[in-house]
């Protein structure tokens, strides 16, 4: 955000009105409004404000997440922690933000008694400034050999190399390291790129290394500030008279822009994360009203703006491929709707990018309400876009846990502006994040099938669901092994299988490893359960059962443990066991035993065992299709 | 424009507004060291959207100060 273009601040504390709702106890008022103050003027001076009153805050009662962050600077980086914490704030995060002495941070790191340690970090953040890590290389570089320049280099990158390492093994800090942004006056001018021994070659090489150890070392990630400094642009970055005077080398724009980036490791470390993006439609996804202007009259196509909005579009839909969901919250006509995403030559969104839509003319503090339910993510997770101030404003007080923007202005700069918004950003792309926009649109229309049935029954028959049964093999066990990964509540022993592992268990004779997947009648959901048996002394014990918390509620553990108990009954044995050991996250299937016709036979260690007879089998739910592989019908 | 820089003065010390007067300097406010000092400078050029060079920077020992190149800034640019 462009500081300087903002108005001047009202007088008056702006913290008034926080300060009166932390006084009546109202935690999760008061840090409502501490964001909205930020969010509405970002200004440094509102940081410390912000960032001083947010300290008084109860992080239980705010429902906010506390983060513990440790900065080692080379140079003056105090005036960064009151802008990220401000910052954090309408995120979630409560930061408590320790800052290191001036250039002591190797120090800090290497000393066993260092403060460091004490301060036990969640997040260390290690910003060194070439300038004062090795000015040979920054401003004196032609004073130097060829072989001078290597050992420099070689130098620079093992102190920093060392210092990456034993910040992972004192702390168990997610680290995050500064890159050294290349040098706009190189030492030999246009002939530097071109010269291998020359400024530019010499900090790409540090670079290269410092992104080596990082991949090296588990949860260090190096923070890309070239891109910053060319966003910001380098006369805006570099602050000349404040390095002379207090060795602080950055402009307060500079400061924001490096706030902002770090938050977006924050965000995805906590997992504070944004999944979904709510739009409304008119002069948003389109120039004009469509109930006014028609199909044919909105602005979308080829030229100004309909080329904006065009572009608009295209940012969206690249969120939805990077596994971001979309919702539509828009007063409008559906039917006009639904042709216009369905006709319209220049519509780049369609109905089928939409996991989620509330079309209509009730309010849209109600519609939002609706859609947290039907996508079952909660209003913490999404982000709203809209261009009329009014309703912006309205959601802003009524559920400030959603993020609102307003799109204003002129058209033009809007794709940039969704574009920029770090708010989405995880560590880690996946094809489940390729799909996720179609599994969440599927999950809402079973939910609204559900809803429009009398019966469980009638809904589960509805669904059409089939469950394939598979043993677990090499084309299989990929998924089945990040599905015990994974899997926290619907988890009878979380025990955690690698490939290997599970390839071991589906090899042996003693013991039977099977994968479940599960169609219906809206698509292919994959494989949503593991189960792994084993034989001993004519006893078959279920050694681990675990499904996917999507397909929760639709009677498919009772089609499994059918299967299951069936399994045992062919290999001959006369009783089956299931094992329960009690987590934090699995309490949901701690009667699934009992529930099924085992009775509890005491205790190994921390699992509960059940026993069941295999006779009677337990039924197969009749609305479920069940099929066996054939591998598995011929045992 | 004194009340904008009182205000700045007020949110970047966090010291009540209504202690804040023209002779408020390091002396009369606690938090105001060398490294706050540089805070205040970062906020009031992002307020007043100006860039002081290094011998005002030092020379802004009190709000009047403050108050004082801040006019002729603004004098010079009229």
């Amino acid at each position: 955000m462009d500081c300087a273009t903002l108005a001047p601040i009202t007088t008056g504390e702006p913290t008034e009105a926080y300060d009166r709702l932390l006084e009546r106890g109202e935690h999760r008022a008061a840090w409502a409004e501490l964001s909205r103050v930020i969010l509405a003027q970002p200004t440094s001076a509102n940081c410390h404000a912000v960032s001083a009153a947010a300290a008084r805050l109860d992080a239980n009662s705010a429902d906010l997440i506390r983060v513990r962050v440790a900065m080692l600077a080379n140079f003056t980086a105090e005036p960064l922690a009151p802008i990220l914490t401000a910052r954090a704030l309408p995120s979630r995060l409560l930061l408590d933000t320790w800052v290191a002495g001036y250039d002591v941070w190797s120090q800090e790191i290497l000393d066993p008694a260092s403060k460091l340690r004490a301060q036990a970090p969640d997040v260390a953040i290690l910003a060194l400034e070439l300038e004062t890590l090795a000015p040979a290389l920054a401003t004196d570089f032609l004073d130097l050999s060829p072989q001078q320049i290597a050992e420099q280099i070689e130098r620079t990158a093992g102190r920093v190399s060392d210092a990456m390492q034993a910040l992972r093994s004192c702390t168990a800090a997610k680290v995050l390291v500064q890159s050294f942004p290349r040098v706009t006056h190189r030492a030999l001018g246009i002939y530097d790129p071109l010269f291998p021994q020359g400024q530019t070659a010499a900090i790409r090489t540090l670079n290269e290394r410092l992104q080596e150890t990082a991949l090296s070392i588990d949860d260090c990630f190096v923070v890309d500030i070239d891109r910053l400094v060319m966003q910001v642009g380098e006369a805006q970055w570099r602050d000349r008279r404040l390095r002379l005077l207090a060795r602080m080398p950055l402009t307060a724009v500079a400061l924001h822009a490096l706030a902002e980036e770090y938050l977006r490791y924050l965000r995805a470390f906590s997992g504070a994360v944004r999944k979904v993006l709510v739009v409304d439609l008119d002069n948003t996804l389109w120039g004009g009203i469509l109930g006014e202007d028609g199909i044919d009259g909105i602005q979308l196509g080829e030229t100004y703006p309909g080329n904006a909005y065009v572009e608009v579009q295209k940012a969206i839909l690249a969120l939805h491929h990077r596994g971001v969901v979309l919702a539509i919250n828009s007063k409008n006509n559906a039917d006009d709707v639904a042709e216009a995403l369905q006709r319209h030559p220049a519509m780049v969104l369609r109905p089928e990018h939409f996991a989620a839509m509330r079309v209509n003319w009730q309010d849209k503090l109600t519609n939002m309400l609706e859609l947290s339910d039907e996508l079952g993510l909660g209003v913490e997770s999404f982000v709203f876009i809209d261009d009329s101030d009014a309703e912006c404003e309205r959601l802003r007080q009524a559920l400030p846990d959603v993020l609102t923007i307003r799109l204003s202005g002129e058209p033009a700069g809007r794709a940039d502006t969704l574009r920029n918004l770090g708010v989405f950003d995880t560590l880690s792309y996946s094809d489940e994040d390729r799909e996720r926009g179609t599994l969440y649109r599927r999950e809402a229309q079973r939910t609204r099938l559900r809803k429009s049935m009398q019966s469980l029954e009638e809904f589960y028959a509805s669904l059409e669901m089939q469950l394939f049964i598979e043993p677990l093999d090499s084309r299989n066990i990929a998924r089945a092994a990040e599905l015990t990964q994974r899997t926290n509540q619907f988890n009878l022993t979380t025990r955690r299988f690698t490939r290997d592992e599970l390839a071991a268990l589906a090899a042996s004779g003693a013991t039977e490893a099977y994968g479940f997947r599960l169609t219906d009648r809206f698509g292919d959901s994959g494989m949503i359960a593991v189960a792994v048996l084993a034989a001993a002394n004519g006893k078959v014990t279920i050694e681990s059962f675990l499904m996917s918390c999507r397909v929760l509620k639709r009677t498919i553990e009772d089609a499994v443990l059918a299967f299951l108990v069936q399994r045992a009954a062919s290999r001959g044995a006369p009783v089956i066991a299931g094992l329960y050991r009690p987590s934090k996250k699995n309490g949901l299937v701690a009667t699934l035993y009992p529930d099924h016709g085992f009775e509890p036979a005491g205790q190994q260690g921390d699992t509960h065992v059940f026993l069941r007879s295999t006779q009677p089998p337990v039924p197969y739910p009749s609305w479920i299709r069940v099929t066996l592989a054939p591998e598995v019908s011929q045992r | 424009m004194n009340e904008r820089i009182y205000a700045i003065v007020s949110k970047v010390f966090r010291v009540p507004l209504g202690t804040i007067h023209d002779d408020s300097s390091p002396d009369t406010i606690e938090r105001w060291d060398s490294l706050q000092h540089l805070q205040l400078i970062l906020a009031l050029e992002e307020e007043f959207g100006v860039q002081f060079a290094i011998d005002e920077i030092t020379a802004m020992q009190t709000v009047r100060s403050i108050s004082a190149i801040l006019r002729e800034r603004a004098g010079a640019n009229a």
